[in-house]
């Protein structure tokens, strides 16, 4: 019976352990993409986020206000390693190539956690819009990009 | 004819007096704007406008001379550019209005509606601001 109730308790712990393994990969988007409108010289109104585990988290930020433009919770929501602050260099890096006049491009990125992501951005002026996606190693080898 | 004279330099005093830059941004897209112009108004003002994310940046499209009391004073470039940085700096920093003096040569004042991403900027001179009693 003690036998039993260990081998149940075994399996029990190694099921908990494949869930929450199960979870924490599910919870890793593939790919962020982040997309500005008409954004005033503060920040923006409306900032949504749409985000699906194990496939893909968007932002898009629109019009004048005063809100950043930036995910709720990055660590998780993200990707596994992705920081706020690795966000924010992201995006300060486009925007300055964007400000010198360089509307479309590409670079690679060293997480603070030394992965590397390929972000792919292009602007339109004439609409105010800045849009960006930021893939991982695997994502960016899947579509054919390189790192 | 006295009184026309008086008229006449009356008119002229006027004019002169009130002369200033003044130019109102709304939604730029890294500063460059869709529709930018500059419009020299009969009473010696000058009237910038940029609007509308776009391709072109803002910036005077000819010199800027603010004449006041029969004295011209040149606005350049490089002043101009620094001045709209500085009064960006403190929008972005939270300011929605105020004035500062820039270089002991020039008054600017100006306001934000961030509901619209209006910025509206005056620049006098600081012989026209002290004549209205800005500072």
């Amino acid at each position: 019976m003690k036998a039993l109730i260990l081998l149940a308790g075994a399996l029990l712990s190694i099921e908990c352990g494949a869930t929450t393994a199960g979870a924490d990969l599910l919870a890793v988007p593939t790919q962020t993409k982040v997309t500005k409108t008409r954004g005033g010289l503060r920040g923006f109104k409306t900032v949504t986020e749409d985000i699906r585990p194990g496939l893909y988290a968007n932002l898009a930020c629109a019009n004048p206000g005063h809100q950043k433009c930036a995910f709720k919770n990055p660590p998780q929501l993200v990707t596994s390693d992705l920081t706020q602050a690795d966000l924010e260099a992201i995006d300060a890096s486009i925007n300055t190539s964007v400000g010198n006049g360089d509307f479309t491009g590409s670079f690679t990125f060293a997480s603070a956690a030394a992965h590397s992501y390929l972000v792919i951005f292009e602007a339109y002026p004439e609409q105010g819009r800045i849009d960006y996606i930021i893939y991982t190693r695997e994502e960016a080898a899947e579509q054919g990009y390189e790192i | 004819m006295k009184n026309i004279l008086a008229l006449c330099f009356g008119i002229t005093m006027s004019t002169s007096m009130h002369a200033h830059v003044y130019y109102d941004k709304t939604l730029g897209f890294f500063n460059h704007y869709k529709v930018v112009s500059q419009t020299n108004m009969n009473n010696g003002d000058i009237f910038m406008e940029c609007h509308e994310p776009g391709w072109t940046r803002c910036k005077p499209q000819a010199l800027l001379v603010i004449p006041f009391d029969g004295v011209d004073t040149p606005l350049s470039d490089e002043e101009f550019k620094s001045i709209d940085e500085a009064v960006t700096r403190a929008v972005v920093g939270g300011d929605n209005g105020g004035r500062f003096v820039y270089g002991e040569k020039f008054l600017v004042s100006y306001t934000y509606d961030e509901e619209t991403d209006r910025l509206s900027t005056r620049i006098y001179t600081l012989a026209e601001a002290t004549y209205y009693n800005l500072i």
